[in-house]
């Protein structure tokens, strides 16, 4: 198994860059990051910790899920008035 | 000093790189214009909303709006021209929506209309329109998930009185004048606005199953399940729900099973020091 190869290409990965388009109820707003980024670093990047992120099909991004390529995500936090 | 924090143990690790948190858009936002200084409440979404906020009785109700160009008048203005509500459990006192009712209701909206639907709206039932510290808090947490694009908010109660404004930033909001359309529309448009708005409360809102009484000395050390009770840790807060064995009862924050005597009375070490009980009376602040 050639460690340098599987490396390298991870390198590569994150060296380059992907979209993702974050819907909320603002509307669309895009950003670029390095694909290989995890979601908790997103979140962490924009401020979005207390906020939950699904993807175009509805499933709950976690924290250790990883942006590979470029993508939609919706993002929302609780409504509480009174 | 907690016994624990003596016996906290902390152990120095290799320094990383710090994280920056991107500011930019609350730059770019900040002491930003209002883009909406006047809305004008379309007929449709004024009687959309007299039916959801009566509908539900004496409990508020929560949604959004969507905000369009209208010209009223000859004058180019912002219009509400349709309400829509959203997943919530309904109190007297307070709504609340999850988050994922929120996003459920962005993904129901068609592409292209998404950036229209930004109106945030609630009732106070028959309450002032002054909004509370609870709708502050709330409108900042939104400001952060909208990534500080700025939004109108309203509150509207049953008397038809209307506050809006626009929330520019956490330290900038300014007052949104709003006008009705006063435009009695036909029978039938009333009609199917009534069933329309019945049919949406009826599969969306959900009343929270309280009951109330009055805690004892016995209760301090027993957690109430599936109850709402005024606690005595803080004049106006109200909880709902199963209590968390693992949560403050106070601020939220996490137990420690270390401190025993907080943790037996599910208050993380901070709000014990803060506060002392009162058997069967208000709050003592330790203060």
């Amino acid at each position: 198994m050639n460690f340098d190869e599987i490396n390298n290409s991870l390198n590569a990965q994150s060296a380059r860059e992907i979209e993702v388009t974050v819907v909320t109820l603002g509307g669309s707003e895009k950003r670029a990051v390095n694909a290989g980024t995890t979601i908790r670093d997103f979140k962490e990047r924009y401020g979005l910790t207390d906020n939950r992120m699904v993807d175009s099909e509805g499933r709950l991004l976690t924290d250790s899920d990883i942006l590979s390529s470029d993508m939609q995500v919706f993002v929302s936090t609780p409504k509480r008035n009174g | 000093m907690h016994w624990y924090k003596d016996k906290t143990i902390t152990e120095a690790s290799k320094p990383q790189p710090f994280k920056v948190t991107e500011c930019l858009s609350v730059l770019k936002a900040m002491w930003d214009k209002p883009k909406i200084t006047e809305l004008v409440i379309s007929s449709t979404a004024w009687y959309k909303l007299t039916a959801y906020i009566n509908l539900v009785g004496d409990y508020e109700i929560t949604g959004f709006g969507k905000i369009e160009e209208a010209t009223v008048d000859g004058k180019k203005t912002m219009a509400v021209t349709d309400i829509d509500i959203i997943d919530q459990e309904v109190k007297s006192a307070f709504v609340e929506a999850e988050d994922d009712a929120i996003i459920k209701f962005i993904q129901s909206l068609p592409e292209d209309q998404r950036d229209k639907w930004t109106l945030d709206w609630h009732s106070h039932v028959s309450m002032s329109t002054s909004p509370s510290g609870t709708d502050w808090d709330n409108w900042s947490d939104m400001l952060k998930a909208r990534m500080n694009k700025q939004f109108p908010a309203m509150i509207i109660n049953k008397q038809g009185e209307v506050t809006a404004y626009q929330i520019i930033s956490d330290l900038d909001q300014t007052k949104i004048k709003v006008l009705i359309e006063k435009n009695k529309l036909d029978e039938d448009t009333i009609i199917n606005i009534y069933n329309e708005c019945k049919t949406k409360v009826e599969k969306m809102c959900k009343k929270a199953d309280v009951s109330y009484r009055k805690l004892t000395e016995d209760d301090i050390y027993k957690p109430l399940e599936n109850t709402v009770s005024n606690t005595w840790f803080s004049n106006d807060s109200m909880r709902t729900g199963v209590y968390d064995d693992d949560v403050c009862s106070v601020c939220g924050a996490a137990l420690d099973k270390r401190d025993s005597r907080a943790y037996e009375q599910e208050l993380c070490p901070e709000c014990y020091d803060r506060y002392f009980l009162g058997i069967g009376g208000d709050a003592v602040d330790a203060d």
